[in-house]
């Protein structure tokens, strides 16, 4: 018998519960895959496997939280939709314990069922899930198993996690209420509020406002991501508060207008649906516009980095190997790095050699550059001097330069004409490349480089080594090579190394591991984010079918019902979207700013990943709105008098 | 003056099926400017599919219907809606209030299809809101009144149009017999102001309201009763001996 109701509730409710695990099946498929990757043994034996492991680590919290997240808001809408048919049975007898026991066997087939099908759905997408991180973070070979134990058991841990939390939820829920209330459950509609919330939507407006302004303000500094952070979470605060609060704020303005709200059918329809649906939908649109966000910022950040990640490479190493030590080491360098080249048949090559001074971190204020003694977090930039005579040695172009004159080298910010440096001031002509520019320390603070007639005295100096040797050599031998140089040369303060291919495979799998955990957490995002708009539909096309009933009764004609519709469904769902690409916009500058702590300079090469960014997430959007509003209409519809209503 | 005419009008749902489902069958009748009457009879009699066709949601199979002489059955779903907010006012046993919009502009709704300017609504209103009582509760919600204040904003939402006919289905069904009385009083009030309604009920107490009552049985029309000088009471019991006779499947003789 409790097979033929958990049959007959999943047919009554199966717009509900089909999507809902599908979505669950998708999320199921991605736990698994995550876990089987991060505990295969293959992906621990090459180059900053560990940092790859990491990545991989964080993209399991994060999905887990996705896939618990989603398990809970789905039970949601699904323990509404069953509390009339639970009420019922409460009415014909069903004591607590068996409701109980219903529900959760239904939690249990629902969670059952769709890990089943998620794992295998896993397991056929893993091997080609590996390849493709394999490819991303060009690694060597791996040869993962057709099926993980592991895997299998951590994603089982989640969903029982997942059902133990349903069904306690679920079982408070029925302990809390009598069968009569049960029954009406989703039935009651709600008036919008009388009042004006003004207090919770001018609040929400602030913390937009203020977030705006932090993300758009924000320095490259150290303090950058803190000041992001602080901004990202200003953001979800003020997102659901203007939801919530603030679009009834607006709406009541608009209500007073007469010629917006009176004058047209649509307007009043329109506004007046909003009213009721913002109070009781504000928050689900506020999610849809959090995440279609953090896809954006995700997707946007991370291939970013992947994109640019050949030229950092190129930025931080023009020469395969640079050393940068205290001038009085520039032999014992040099003969390091040769004997050991001699001795791994390595053929090697020295292709500069120059002094420049120890780089000094500080800020630009105005036309002064000024150290930060103690201040580390306001810092925004590294400055480094070379003489004229340098310069011209390697890039061979003369440069005739009087005494208050220097070349500026700054990929990373702009600088003004005249600066101030020590008790020195330069007039400034900018250069557009330098390929020795370099930072030699990687430090987050981009760097400045000053072509100068003669280094300030006081300054200390370093010696650059810059070293090539064949590029045909296989990885593994190059790394090999370049990890006993790093060995044998003594590293003191103000010694710095860099080694090209060490750098390319830390890179590979920074970024490709960014990417792929970018991208898995944006696709069960973007399932999530589906399935928000699926219900909202749902639920808002039922609760919108007595409105359209009772106003074409009255003389709403059908053309301007579907125009109502249009204009309602538009609205609501154009919100959120709009929204995101308002956060994305806003997000744009202090992200491009954190890139810049990644030595990622090019902000057209973001803009274009940006932009390109919005549009396949509009593409989407408007693909999952389209679906979604047909079905809208289609509830809408069916609450217009049919053959079976009329006769009483 | 004649405003409604019904001719031979017949209802048949799933007529190309095996059984199908006659609702009306050959109804005639008029209804003049300024009449009040009532339709009775049983569940399933026909009544509501009567209504139906009246507020132009439906169309007969057979015969006519015409109402200020433009056939009903002529108009398109399109012009069925203009028809309807032009000519028609509704009042429902369940109010259809919407909860998304104050009393005020649930009156408003109509006027607001017909894209009326604001002046000419509040005027409009102004009469209405003081014959209904409703000055205090237009700036609330349908939430937040009782069911007779809701089925007055109702009666306000039809009668703000000014329509030829007013229809009513079973508008006292949801109220106690106190607030029954009130609204079946105004009913009174406007139909002695002009109005013509028409009213489908189940209730004896409320079609004695009426000047004339209809009985369908079987989706025809079985009997009819006017009221002429007789007082409520009187009315009320030839009205309940009139469905005692057809429930027990005989026909009553015409007063």
């Amino acid at each position: 018998m409790m097979i033929k109701l958990l049959a007959s509730l999943w047919q009554a409710h199966r717009r509900i519960y089909w999507p809902a695990w599908l979505a669950t099946v998708v999320l199921v498929a991605l736990n698994y895959l995550l876990f089987a990757l991060a505990s295969d043994p293959s992906l621990r034996h090459f180059g900053f496997s560990s940092l790859t492991n990491a990545l991989l680590q964080i993209g399991i919290v994060f999905i887990v939280a996705i896939t618990l997240g989603f398990l809970g808001y789905a039970d949601n809408f699904l323990a509404k939709a069953q509390s009339r048919a639970f009420g019922l049975y409460r009415m014909l007898g069903m004591t607590h314990w068996q409701l109980g026991g219903l529900m959760s066997l239904d939690r249990f087939s629902f969670l059952a069922t769709a890990g089943l099908v998620g794992v295998c759905t896993g397991t056929i997408f893993t091997r080609l899930a590996g390849q493709v991180l394999l490819r991303l973070i060009d690694g060597t070979a791996i040869h993962l198993a057709f099926w993980s134990a592991r895997g299998t058991a951590a994603t089982a841990v989640v969903l029982a996690l997942g059902l133990v939390g349903l069904i306690v939820v679920n079982l408070w829920r029925l302990q809390q209420v009598s069968p009569q209330a049960l029954f009406t459950t989703g039935q009651l509609e709600k008036a919008p509020a009388a009042k004006t919330p003004w207090l919770s939507g001018s609040l929400g407006l602030l913390c937009l406002g203020l977030a705006y302004w932090q993300a758009i303000s924000v320095k490259p500094s150290m303090a950058a991501l803190v000041q992001f952070m602080g901004a990202t979470l200003l953001v979800v605060i003020g997102t659901y508060l203007v939801f919530m609060a603030g679009s009834i704020l607006i709406l009541r303005q608009l209500q007073k207008w007469p010629r917006c709200y009176y004058e047209s059918p649509r307007g009043m329809i329109a506004i007046s649906g909003l009213l009721t649906r913002m109070r009781a939908n504000g928050a689900g649109l506020a999610t849809i516009c959090l995440l279609c966000s953090a896809v954006m910022v995700l997707l946007f950040g991370s291939l970013s980095l992947y994109v640019g990640r050949s030229r950092i490479q190129r930025l931080w190493n023009p020469a395969a190997i640079q050393v940068v030590t205290p001038l009085k080491q520039r032999a014992q360098v040099h003969q390091t790095v040769v004997q050991l080249a001699d001795q791994q048949g390595v053929a090697v090559r020295r292709v500069a050699d120059y002094s420049i001074t120890v780089p000094q971190y500080g800020k630009i204020t105005g036309a002064k550059f000024s150290t930060q003694l103690g201040g580390a977090a306001s810092n925004t930039a590294t400055l480094i001097l070379i003489s004229r005579q340098t310069y011209q040695r390697l890039t061979h172009h003369p440069v005739p330069l009087a005494a208050n004159q220097a070349l500026v080298y700054s990929p990373g910010q702009a600088v003004p004409s005249r600066l101030k440096v020590g008790e020195a001031t330069y007039h400034l002509h900018r250069l557009a490349h330098f390929k020795w520019g370099i930072d030699p320390t990687h430090s987050i603070f981009p760097p400045i480089y000053l072509v100068v007639n003669q280094l300030p005295v006081q300054l200390p100096q370093l010696r650059v080594q810059a070293f090539d040797y064949q590029r045909t050599l296989p990885t593994t031998k190059k790394l090999a090579f370049e990890q006993s140089v790093m060995a044998a040369l003594p590293m003191a303060d103000n010694s710095y190394l860099s080694m090209r291919q060490t750098i390319k495979t830390f890179l590979n799998g920074l970024t490709g591991g960014t990417i792929f955990v970018g991208f898995l957490i944006s696709l069960a995002m973007l399932v999530t984010t589906a399935i928000v708009i699926y219900f909202k539909q749902l639920t808002e096309g039922m609760a919108d079918r007595h409105r359209f009933v009772t106003m074409q009764a009255v003389g709403l004609t059908p053309l301007e019902t579907a125009a109502a519709i249009r204009t309602q469904v538009l609205a609501v769902f154009l919100l959120p979207v709009g929204g995101a690409l308002l956060n994305l916009a806003v997000a744009f500058p202090g992200i491009h700013k954190i890139l810049k702590l990644f030595s990622m300079y090019d902000g057209w090469l973001e803009l274009k990943i940006a932009v390109g960014v919005a549009v396949l997430l509009l593409v989407i959007y408007l693909s999952v709105y389209a679906f979604t509003t047909r079905l809208y209409q289609r509830v809408v519809a069916s609450g217009q008098p049919t053959d079976g209503d009329v006769v009483r | 003056m004649t405003l409604l005419t019904l001719e031979h009008v017949a209802r048949t749902f799933g007529a190309n099926t095996a059984h199908p489902v006659h609702a009306l069958r050959d109804v005639s009748f008029t209804v003049d400017a300024g009449e009040f009457v009532a339709i009775m009879g049983e569940s399933g009699a026909g009544k509501s599919t009567l209504l139906n066709l009246l507020a132009t949601l439906d169309q007969a199979t057979a015969g006519q219907l015409r109402l200020q002489n433009q056939d009903l059955a002529q108009l398109s779903a399109e012009q069925a809606a203009k028809f309807r907010r032009d000519h028609l006012g509704f009042v429902f046993q369940s109010f259809n209030l919407l909860d998304s919009l104050t009393n005020r502009d649930n009156i408003f709704l109509p006027l607001v299809l017909k894209r009326t300017p604001l002046a000419t609504m509040q005027a409009r209103l102004a009469p209405l809101a003081e014959q209904l009582g409703l000055q205090e509760l237009l700036d609330r919600y349908p939430q937040e009144i009782s069911g007779g204040q809701k089925q007055r904003v109702a009666i306000a939402r039809a009668l703000i149009t000014q329509p030829a006919l007013l229809l009513a289905d079973e508008p006292t069904g949801a109220l106690d017999s106190n607030t029954s009385q009130q609204i079946l009083a105004i009913f009174n009030q406007v139909n002695a102001q002009g109005q013509t309604i028409l009213m489908v009920t189940h209730s004896a107490v409320a079609a004695s309201y009426a000047q004339r009552v209809l009985f369908v049985k079987d989706g025809r029309i079985y009997h009819e009763l006017f009221r002429k000088e007789q007082s409520s009471a009187a009315m009320q019991s030839q009205i309940n001996n009139a469905m005692l006779t057809l429930s027990k499947g005989g026909v009553a003789n015409d007063d």
